[in-house]
């Protein structure tokens, strides 16, 4: 049903009444979440702290690195400088063969302005993060080292599809980099790219840290942007 | 004591100074009013409680881009607002598409011969439009301002106060001689 302007809108006094009458049973109906609801969302967002703090402090400064003159030269020789976040904070180089990409400096960014989707409890569902780190000067052939991040306590392997592997499972195994906390590096052109995990084969998690989307069979899957300035970047 | 409570603004910055678990005193004091909203809006527990949990922990993650601080109730009811709505959408996406699955109907509780007038009421707001639900329930149950529901919405307050009408008219001819 379409919101009609040139409706009359103002609610009647009987209407008025009848909402008061409602409202007031909905309110006395006590129903609360359940008694372990409080710790479920004490958990997951001790899980969301330890991956990445929203505290004001400590890793969050930027940083960045300039890469000395003698880097033109392999640059020149068709490697990629790509750059990838660590997990936790540690930020760090990584050099990949076959493509050819530009970067002088690198500005880490580990965490997003705006309030990224919410991610569940480690036990019970994942907890994931992407994070990449932006280029200062960037050609067309530039690409970026972006690393998925999946917590998930419970799972045994975890595999990264999007449309830049053709949703293919085999594609991009993730590792556990700790117990429960599984990562990949892909390399992504600038651009959107559709992407999921895959949890023990079968069981397909969108990242509850981005934008997610669900495709025509409901499938939950994420969205990154990748532009000049990394993951969300324009 | 009202003096001994302390207020959202506070309780925030002591979460970004490091302190993650005080964060649990914001989540028991709008849990309740939270979960209500999501329960009437989602109609089911388990579908409230999964994005009562997910708002409140993305909430957490964007602490600090909240920025009027003592205004943490309307940011975090827009969130729940938000996941309510992406749950609702996926759900009556699945919906169409299975139409056989049974699990999630909700129940007509003129079906059982002891329905409580809470009932009949859940049951008929599940019978609204999501989006005059939504108006009605943030307008007449958690008692907010047209003004406060359009600026988490991103609705007019002409449409919205369309939406809370229609809504009304439905409701009353749903729940004829169960609520005068």
């Amino acid at each position: 049903m379409t919101d009609d302007p040139n409706a009359r809108e103002e609610p009647s006094l009987e209407d008025e009444e009848f909402a008061r009458q409602l409202a007031a049973v909905l309110r006395a109906s006590a129903e609360r979440p359940g008694s372990d609801f409080d710790d479920r969302v004490m958990e997951a967002v001790r899980a969301v702290q330890a991956l990445t703090p929203v505290s004001e402090s400590g890793w969050r400064r930027q940083r960045t690195l300039s890469l000395p003159p003698m880097a033109w030269g392999a640059l020149a020789a068709g490697f990629a400088i790509i750059v990838s976040l660590g997990t936790l904070a540690t930020s760090h180089l990584v050099h990949i063969g076959s493509t050819p990409a530009v970067a002088t400096a690198v500005t880490q960014r580990p965490q997003p302005s705006q309030p990224p989707a919410a991610p569940r409890p480690v036990q019970a569902a994942p907890v994931a993060r992407v994070a990449s780190a932006p280029v200062a000067r960037v050609r067309r052939d530039t690409v970026y080292m972006v690393r998925f991040v999946l917590a998930d306590a419970g799972a045994h392997t975890v595999s990264l599809v999007g449309d830049f592997n053709e949703w293919e499972k085999r594609a991009n195994p993730l590792t556990p980099d700790k117990p429960g906390v599984w990562s990949t590096q892909v390399a992504l052109a600038p651009g959107r790219h559709e992407y999921a995990f895959v949890v023990d084969g079968k069981r397909w998690v969108a990242d509850p840290t981005a934008d997610n989307m669900a495709d025509d069979f409901d499938t939950p899957s994420s969205v990154v942007t990748v532009g000049r300035n990394g993951v969300g970047g324009k | 004591m009202e003096g001994a409570v302390p207020p959202d603004a506070q309780l925030i910055a002591t979460i970004l100074d490091g302190d993650v678990d005080v964060y649990s005193v914001l989540v028991r004091r709008y849990r309740d009013g939270c979960f209500r909203f999501a329960l009437r809006q989602l109609g089911n527990r388990e579908d409230a409680e999964d994005a009562l949990q997910e708002a409140f922990v993305r909430a957490f993650r964007g602490l600090r881009s909240c920025r009027e601080r003592d205004k943490f109730q309307a940011w975090l009811y827009t969130i729940v607002v938000n996941e309510c709505r992406t749950r609702g959408s996926r759900r009556s996406k699945r919906e169409r598409r299975f139409v056989n699955d049974v699990s999630e109907e909700i129940a007509d509780p003129s079906d059982g011969a002891d329905s409580a007038v809470g009932d009949e009421i859940a049951y008929a707001l599940r019978q609204l439009p999501a989006e005059q639900r939504e108006a009605f329930l943030l307008k007449h149950v958690e008692d907010l301002s047209y003004e406060e529901i359009a600026e988490m919405t991103g609705v007019g307050v002409s449409a919205l106060k369309m939406r809370v009408k229609r809504g009304c008219e439905r409701l009353r001819e749903l729940l004829e001689g169960v609520v005068r």
